[in-house]
This record gives C-alpha cells, structure tokens and sequence, in this order.
C-alpha cells in the first residue's frame, strides 16, 4: 500500500436517493471523508442500511454526489465532471446477486461479454478470458451453463467477468453473502491471491467481522459516514464503539478480552486461534511450575 | 414425535436426461423440543428436506409424518399440515406484499378461516413477539422498513398462525451482526411460547454450536450425521472433508489441548472463558 498515492478520494460527500424538496427526504451519505490507496486491501462494514452500498456505487460512478455534495475522485477523475466510462474500467464491481449479472448459455461467453462490450480485438479477448479463468481456477466450468452451477462457482464467474475488464480496483458488494463455509473461503483466497499477486486494489463489503481480519485496513460506516479507520486489530480494540455501530466483535477478541480482564496476560486484538491458545497454555503452565 | 421421516428420496426432472438426486434414503426421528440447525455444503439437499416437511415438495418415495399428520396417504391433510409448520424461506422480506405490516401478518390467519377478533389479536401479539412496536409499525407500509425489520415482518406472518414447528431457510443471510443475534433471540424466544420445535438451515457454525440441540448434516443428498453440536464438532476431520467448518471456540479448545490444556468440548465463550478460569484460579 503506497500512502502518497490515493486513487480514490471521497471529500466531504453527500447523497440522497429522492430530491430534497421530498418531505421524507435524508442523506444516504452523509458528510463521507476518506481515501482508498494503490494495491491496499479494504474491507468495509457498517450495519444494514448504514450506506455501504451507496458508497460502493459512488466509487465507480454509477452515483455521483448531491448538487455542492463534495466530491469523488477517481484515479484523478472528478466522477461528476470527468469521464465516467473511464472510471468504471478502472474499478470493477461485483454485486451481491450474482444471478442477475449472468447472461450467455455457456461460462467463457459469460466471460467474454464484458471485453466484447469494450470492442477489444479477439486476440485480446480470448486471453484475457483465459487469464481470467486462470486465476480463478475455473478451467474445469468453462463451458458450463451458468444458472446450473453452485453459488460458489457463480460467484468466481461473476468476479471473472469482471477481472477480464482488467480493473485497478474490485469492489465486491457482500459477495459472499450467500456461500457455504467452503465457497466464502474459496472466494477469499482468490481475493488475497488477486490483492497479492495482481497488485488489485480491493474494497470488500462484508457483513462478516471474521472477514475483516484479512485486510490491510478497516472502514467502519454509521449513518452514512466513515466513522473509524484503521488496522482490523485498531478496529476490534474499539468495541464499544464497534457495539455502538450496530457491529459485533469476532468471538475469540470477545474470549481474549474477558481473559484480560480476568487478569490472565494474553495479547488482545489478534483474533489468532493459535497465538491465543499457546499463550493461555503459557500462563496456565506457569502457575504449575511455581 | 414432531417429525418422522424414512427412507426419503427425491429426484429432481425424474425420468428425463437432467434427472438430479437430491435426497437418497434420508431417515431420522426429531422430537418435540429439538432446536435442529440444518448444515451442509451448497447443493446439499437442504432446501429440498426442508420443502417436504410442509407438502411444497411432494413425496416421490419413503415415508414422511409430521405431528401425526402423515403425508404418504393419498390425499394429505395439507390445511391441517400448514397450521402445524411455519415456513420461512430465504429472504422472506421480498415475499411481503400488502399495503400495511397489519395486511402482511394478517394473510395467514385469515387464510385458516378465523374470526376478525381473533385474527386481530394475532397480528397485535405477533408483531409484538419479534420485536417490533404494534401502534408504531401496524399500518406502516413493509417496503420503508429497513432490512432487517422487514425479515421480522415476515417471521410475524409465520407465527401468527401459531405453528408447532417452525422452519427457517437461512434466516441471519445478509443482516449485519447485530441484526443476526436478534433474530436468533428472537427464534429462541418463539421457541420457549409458540413453537416448541424449530428446524434452521445455517452456514455459520458459530450460530450452529450457539443455539443447536441437534445438528444435521447433509452431504450429496445423503443425512450422514443427526446428534448433538459438542459430538458433531469432535469430528473435525469428516467436517473439512465435506466443505464445512468447526466454530471458532471449537477450533481455540483443540489448539489448547495440543498445547497441553484440557477445557473439554467448548462451543461458546462463556464455556470457554469460564473453564479457563477455574483453572487458573485452581493453579493458584
Ligand atoms: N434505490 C434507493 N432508493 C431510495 N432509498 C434507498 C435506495 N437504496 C438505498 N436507499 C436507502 O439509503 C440508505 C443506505 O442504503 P445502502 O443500500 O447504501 O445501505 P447498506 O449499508 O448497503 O445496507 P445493507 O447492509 O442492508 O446492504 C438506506 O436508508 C436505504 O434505505
Ligand atoms: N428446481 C430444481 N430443478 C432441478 N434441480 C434442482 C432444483 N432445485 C435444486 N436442484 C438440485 O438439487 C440438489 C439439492 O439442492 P438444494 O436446493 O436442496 O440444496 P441446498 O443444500 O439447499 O443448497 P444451498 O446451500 O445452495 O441452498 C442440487 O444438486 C441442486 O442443483
Ligand atoms: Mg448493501
Ligand atoms: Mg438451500
């Protein structure tokens, strides 16, 4: 992550859904402030109806900000005045329903609609298809009827689709919102391996707190704004106001910090199963030694 | 007994080229009283379990009763069937319908024949058992409600026809965390005054090992396991082998005891916390 390089700035944002004339009239977005830096990892997370979503669209122009709203900038480009078509190259989007997004009969043409959409050569294409199915080890679907596949296997099409735009940024809405155990992991690795590898920048949207564990960073948002920042461990230090956001803390910080409390010495805010475990033995043992 | 099943099958677009085996000879007895969490990886068979239990899916081949009501006769008491079972299925908020959250909840009721009083005083304690202010959110219309409310809305639905057993597909898919532990509470509660008998599909096996007296588990159509959370989660080994998972307390205990500390079968915190301190209060 390169801290002097931003490529997508939030200032002073606002957006509402109905005009402001409307009696029932709120922000959706309310005064948001932030930055997302090259090749970072973020993962947002904000209760239900807190604005998640609204922001996801305003980083790639498909909502722009209120009238005087602040702005958005993408890559340089300013999303109301600038090119937007420029902008959504740059940042891909998964949305959380992947059935809605699927088109052709077969999965590499359900691939390739997007690059065919830019009127790419079809050398171009079938290599970007083919490094997309790649990364995403899928050789063994592609040419499978889409609507027949697991959720799991949906969801990597749908991320795939995306990856052949060759985006900067992927920002995935809740998308694992509806896989097993298995399909969230599987889902994730691809991410880190796609953050790791392909240096792609990516914004995940998650409800799940055990998620957030893999990223560099943490946005926390309530009522339209980024409330917290910082590290996941920075983050699950802060649970009251974690709490007070309508969020919870991921089980083992809960055990780490009631063991705190309790006067037993173990590091808190690591969220690491072994860590824990060697360290609760450690103080447990010593007490038989002495 | 609440539910009896043997040798259930079901095969989907039977006897044409896509024919798919979704259930092969699933058997098992759950009583009254068990809270059964429903896991296994996608494709498993769940939903299509689920669905027969009140008639959505008709029996191809084995037996089914449910509540005494058997469903292999010729021609299956389905009404009295549909008063004993409340089904909810995966994001039941897009199935609201009507004008008011009164409307919505009150389908079902008036659906079993009964009187307005009675119907009304249904609604009123329904909306009220998920949670939800009846003089504040009784004429409201369903879609200004956030998600979260709405799903309650439509669990109220279920409930006001006071069923014996109720189903729930994937209820917490989707609701933040907090949203998550209400409407788990709030399933606790109904269960300890309407429904004694709750079955859940979950993927979440932190939520499993928290509210379970019964886990089943579904693999490839089959139910390879139906027994208790604590049994369930000793083996780990078959569980990664199917795609499935152990709770994060679960996987902490046996970590402690490869580190030389014994806390036993932990599906909590609260356990897991508690026996660490007795033995550390004990060493002293
Ligand atoms: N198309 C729309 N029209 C009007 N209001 C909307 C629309 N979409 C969202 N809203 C409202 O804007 C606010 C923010 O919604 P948003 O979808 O961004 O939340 P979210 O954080 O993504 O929630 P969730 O976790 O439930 O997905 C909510 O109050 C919501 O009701
Ligand atoms: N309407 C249908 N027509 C044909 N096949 C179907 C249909 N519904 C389900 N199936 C198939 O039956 C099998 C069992 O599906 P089911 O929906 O019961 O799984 P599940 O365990 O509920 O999965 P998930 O966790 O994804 O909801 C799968 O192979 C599925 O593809
Ligand atoms: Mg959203
Ligand atoms: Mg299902």
């Amino acid at each position: 992550m390169d801290k002097d390089k931003p490529i997508i700035s939030f200032d002073n944002v606002f957006f509402g859904y109905s005009s402001a004339e409307d009696e029932q009239f709120y922000y959706a977005v309310h005064d948001a402030t932030f930055d997302i830096y090259e090749g970072e990892f973020v993962a947002v997370v904000g209760k239900n109806g807190s604005g998640k979503s609204t922001i996801a669209k305003l980083m790639n122009a498909i909502l722009e900000p209120s009238d005087e709203g602040g702005s958005v900038t993408v890559f340089g480009i300013d999303t109301k005045k600038g090119n937007k078509y420029e902008v959504r190259k740059r940042v891909g989007m998964v949305f959380q329903n992947p059935d809605n997004s699927m088109v052709a009969s077969i999965v590499e043409d359900d691939i390739a609609f997007g690059p065919e959409n830019l009127g790419l050569e079809r050398e171009e294409i079938v290599s970007r298809v083919d490094n997309a199915i790649s990364l995403l080890g899928i050789e063994n679907l592609r040419t499978r009827t889409p609507h027949k596949l697991s959720g799991g296997q949906k969801q990597k099409i749908a991320i795939a689709g995306i990856l052949a735009l060759k985006p900067d940024v992927l920002v995935l809405d809740e998308s694992t919102a509806m896989l097993d155990p298995q399909g969230r992991k599987e889902v994730i690795q691809t991410l880190i391996k796609l953050n790791k590898q392909e240096k792609i920048t990516i914004v995940l949207i998650t409800h799940f707190m055990e998620e957030v564990l893999f990223a560099d960073r943490v946005l926390v948002v309530n009522q339209g704004s980024v409330k917290l920042v910082g590290t996941p461990k920075d983050i699950f230090l802060n649970c009251d106001k974690l709490i007070e956001y309508g969020l919870t803390i991921p089980r083992l910080i809960e055990l780490e910090s009631k063991l705190r409390q309790s006067g037993l010495d173990v590091t808190q805010g690591e969220n690491n199963v072994e860590l824990l475990a060697k360290e609760v033995a450690a103080v447990l043992s010593d007490r038989f030694e002495t | 007994m609440a539910i009896i099943v043997k040798d259930l099958c079901y095969t989907y677009n039977e006897k044409t080229p896509f024919a798919t085996k979704a259930l092969k000879n699933v058997t098992v007895t759950i009583d009254e009283g068990e809270f059964v969490c429903v896991v296994g990886h996608t494709g498993s068979g769940k939903s299509t379990f689920i669905q027969h239990l009140n008639g959505l899916i008709r029996l191809q081949s084995g037996q089914l009763a449910v509540d005494g009501i058997d469903l292999c006769v010729k021609k299956p008491d389905f009404m009295a069937l549909r008063g004993k079972i409340g089904m909810v299925f995966q994001y039941p908020e897009y199935q609201l319908f009507a004008d008011t959250v009164f409307e919505d909840v009150a389908f079902g009721p008036r659906n079993m024949g009964l009187k307005d009083a009675e119907v009304k005083s249904r609604v009123f304690h329904a909306i009220e058992r998920v949670g939800l202010n009846y003089g504040l959110y009784a004429e409201k219309s369903p879609f200004e409600l956030s998600g979260g409310e709405k799903r309650r809305v439509a669990i109220a639905g279920v409930i006001a026809m006071e069923p014996r057993i109720l189903v729930l597909d994937e209820p917490t898919a989707g609701l933040d965390p907090l949203g998550k532990n209400e409407i788990l509470n709030l399933i606790e509660d109904i269960r300890k005054t309407v429904a004694p008998t709750v079955l859940m599909v979950n993927h979440d096996m932190n939520e499993v090992a928290e509210h379970a007296t019964k886990v089943m588990v579904f693999c490839d159509g089959e139910m390879t396991e139906y027994l208790p959370p604590k049994d369930l989660f000793r083996k780990a080994d078959y569980l990664t082998s199917i795609g499935l998972d152990l709770p994060t307390i679960t996987k902490f205990a046996s970590k402690l005891k490869e580190s030389g500390v014994d806390i036993g079968d932990c599906l909590t915190v609260e356990q897991a916390y508690d026996r660490i301190i007795r033995l550390h209060l004990k060493d002293r």
